[in-house]
């Protein structure tokens, strides 16, 4: 990765502050595209009912469709990034996010994305190959790493963007000063570090069972 | 209203569809004096617009697809130009006519029943009623007959959404009739209309959006919607499910169509130079004026019928898509014979969908005969299912194409199979023999234990059903 890239070396190291024991198989779970209820998020968690929905209390981002979960970070609910999986047509909370789950739920995945004021489509595929048919081939990925997570969404995931090329996410620069845009190759190496980071932690802790209390959502 | 003629007929037959054709028949062969009335076309919706111009076509578009898609057996490399649409629709054109004339027009004059060009309504009443035919020519005339057939099929049912009628959309009908393949396609609805025509104008070359409210094929089983949401993932198609479609509108300076749907709470635009609904076919009961003569008209518009295609009035009778029931052809013309042998032989035949075959034309294709796991279990059947993935029969693995699966749902207690649903190329071909398993009671230990052509996609039912008892990962070449 660009040594440059300060805030993607910042979000590197800080990883990804989410309660995987609970948001891996929530991810897996949406990833087949239909809603989750609570029981079947707890039948694949291995808790109580009453265990997930309290851990769930602490999630202020999750959406939920009449009382079944349709998003947290990888959703159904359409945003301005798509990502295609085993044909299931799912959606994403930022830019970022479309390249650390594929890693997550361990699966190729297609990509598309629109600039934001042109409406440009990007477009990606990823796979085993990692990031590839990266069109336009000029195209990156805005980053920030506010200091406050209280609500992922609105903190990280609403100014992490596709732009079809660096001149496009000038505005963007301009306007948010603490960020930076990388390549989306680089962003994908710092989508595949967090997510396997993530995987990795939580197969530590299956092996080495504890309780731990629900974590305040980080970085989407 | 005129005086009724002298005719008289022993069955006169509202509509020339293959329920119409195959009651005229039936009755010529006893004997009976029949009239036909066809107020359009001769043939009905299969031959002229639907399951022959689109299997014709999809055929076309399949040839394309797989000069495109050679590149999966090593050593081949091939490629294909843009489609003209002109001549395969004129191709198109010129097979329906051949078919038309070769099974229907022809057929009526080498049998001898008589034809009236018009339209038809009923007059008179329950205890006597007459047609009323009024003529292309602004004649009229008024028949009566021992036994009448309404056999007026369906046709492309659109469901109110705001500023739909005000776009020039697409039907399967006009969509099929297009001089130049669309940029882009919107096709709205998930059933078996829908996935052969999204495909259909992906592999001629658009951009296809499908915008399904639940799933694809939502009646079938769900590894049949997700296999073919993989299929069509390849292809290009994009797929959004759990899309309610909320408004329509044509876009004054680009001349697209943008179409506004809810997705699981959120909104999203769609936009395509074309707009295809397929939601569903209605029966075709309109100006009929069958309340006058006793018949019951469904919500829908359907004749309501007994298990003996008889309607609320015991002369009048019912066959193929206006009766509501399962619209494939071959249910029209079953019907058509059951109907005249109620009718004239007092037989006592009903229908029976237990076995009944269904199949969508899409490459692979989707078949099913029986139930399905979840109707097994809504039907009090203990059941247990084995879904086998393409990626164990030989057929599919020489093919190099193992998309797809067959399941088999069996009863647990007997091990009786009750349903089987393939998703693979030629699966008609499976549910063709799955109805023979079915009509026989056969087992799964019986199927795995039956002789069965190796390399053949059918054998895939012989190792679906040996997967009950084996692991089929450690099966050998036609060791059993």
């Amino acid at each position: 990765m660009n040594q440059k890239n300060t805030v993607a070396r910042q979000l590197s190291a800080s990883g990804l502050d989410q309660d995987a024991s609970l948001w891996l198989p929530l991810l897996t779970l949406l990833a087949h595209g239909d809603p989750v209820d609570i029981p079947a998020l707890a039948a694949a968690t291995g808790r109580s009912v009453q265990e997930v929905r309290l851990a769930l209390v602490a999630m202020p981002d999750i959406e939920y469709e009449d009382g079944r979960i349709v998003g947290w970070g990888l959703t159904l609910r359409p945003t301005a990034h798509r990502l295609e999986v085993h044909g299931e047509q799912l959606y994403t909370w930022c830019a970022l996010d479309t390249l650390i789950f594929p890693t997550l739920l361990g699966t190729s995945a297609r990509i598309e994305s629109a600039t934001p004021g042109t409406g440009v489509p990007v477009r990606v595929s990823v796979g085993p190959d990692g990031a590839t048919a990266v069109s336009p081939a000029t195209a990156v990925v805005s980053l920030v790493n506010p200091k406050d997570m209280t609500s992922v969404r609105s903190a990280f995931c609403n100014q992490v963007h596709y732009f079809d090329s660096p001149e496009s996410a000038q505005p963007w620069l301009e306007a948010h000063p603490e960020g930076e845009v990388v390549p989306v190759a680089d962003a994908y190496a710092l989508g595949v570090g967090l997510a396997q980071t993530m995987l990795t932690a939580e197969a530590t802790a299956r092996a080495q069972p504890a309780v731990a209390p629900p974590q305040q959502a980080g970085c989407c | 209203m005129p005086e009724p003629t002298a005719s008289d007929y022993d069955l006169a037959v509202i509509g020339s569809g293959g329920g119409a054709f195959a009651a005229a028949i039936r009755a010529t062969n006893l004997g009976k004096r029949v009239l036909m009335v066809e107020r359009s076309t001769i043939g009905g919706t299969c031959v002229n617009t639907g399951c022959v111009p689109s299997k014709a076509l999809l055929a076309a578009a399949q040839a394309r697809h797989v000069a495109l898609d050679s590149g999966r057996f090593p050593g081949i490399s091939t490629a294909a130009d843009p489609v003209d649409m002109r001549a395969l629709i004129e191709g198109k054109r010129s097979l329906v006519e051949g078919l038309r004339a070769d099974k229907y027009v022809d057929l009526i004059g080498e049998y001898g029943w008589d034809l009236r060009q018009g339209t038809a309504a009923f007059v008179g009443t329950a205890a006597d009623p007459v047609l009323e035919i009024s003529g292309q020519d602004a004649s009229r005339s008024s028949v009566r007959a021992a036994h009448y057939l309404v056999a007026t099929g369906s046709r492309p049912w659109a469901p109110p959404v705001e500023g739909l009628e005000a776009v020039d959309y697409l039907t399967s009908t006009t969509a099929m009739e297009l001089d130049a393949v669309p940029e882009s396609l919107i096709v709205f609805g998930g059933g078996y209309v829908a996935l052969e025509q999204a495909q259909l104008f992906a592999r001629l070359g658009s951009k296809v959006t499908l915008l399904v409210r639940s799933r694809l094929a939502s009646h079938e089983e769900p590894e049949a919607s997700r296999a073919l949401s993989g299929v069509f993932a390849d292809e290009g198609i994009r797929v959004v499910r759990r899309a309610t479609v909320t408004s329509v509108r044509t876009e004054a300076q680009s001349g697209d169509v943008i179409a506004t749907a809810t997705v699981s709470g959120g909104n999203e635009e769609f936009r395509a130079t074309k707009f295809l609904v397929a939601t569903g076919r209605r029966p075709v009961t309109t100006g009929l004026n069958l309340e006058a003569v006793g018949v019951q008209v469904g919500d829908r518009g359907e004749v309501v019928v007994d298990n003996r295609l008889a309607s609320s009035n015991p002369r009048i009778w019912a066959a193929g898509d206006v009766t509501g029931h399962p619209q494939f052809v071959y249910v029209a013309g079953a019907h058509g014979s059951i109907m005249v042998d109620n009718a004239f032989n007092d037989a006592g035949r009903e229908v029976d969908y237990r076995h009944l075959p269904r199949v969508t034309f899409t490459s692979p294709a989707m078949a099913a005969v029986g139930m399905t796991d979840e109707e097994a279990n809504a039907a009090g059947i203990r059941c247990v299912c084995r879904v086998l993935p393409l990626d164990y029969v030989p057929r599919a693995l020489v093919n190099r194409d193992t998309r797809g699966f067959i399941k088999i749902v069996a009863d647990a207690t007997t091990g009786r199979i009750v349903g089987i649903t393939a998703v693979a190329q030629e699966a008609g071909d499976l549910a063709a023999a799955g109805v023979y398993i079915l009509e026989a009671h056969m087992t799964v230990d019986q199927v795995a234990n039956m002789w069965c052509p190796y390399l053949t996609m059918a054998e895939g039912i012989k190792i679906a059903a040996q997967s009950f008892r084996t692991d089929v990962s450690k099966l050998s070449c036609c060791a059993t």
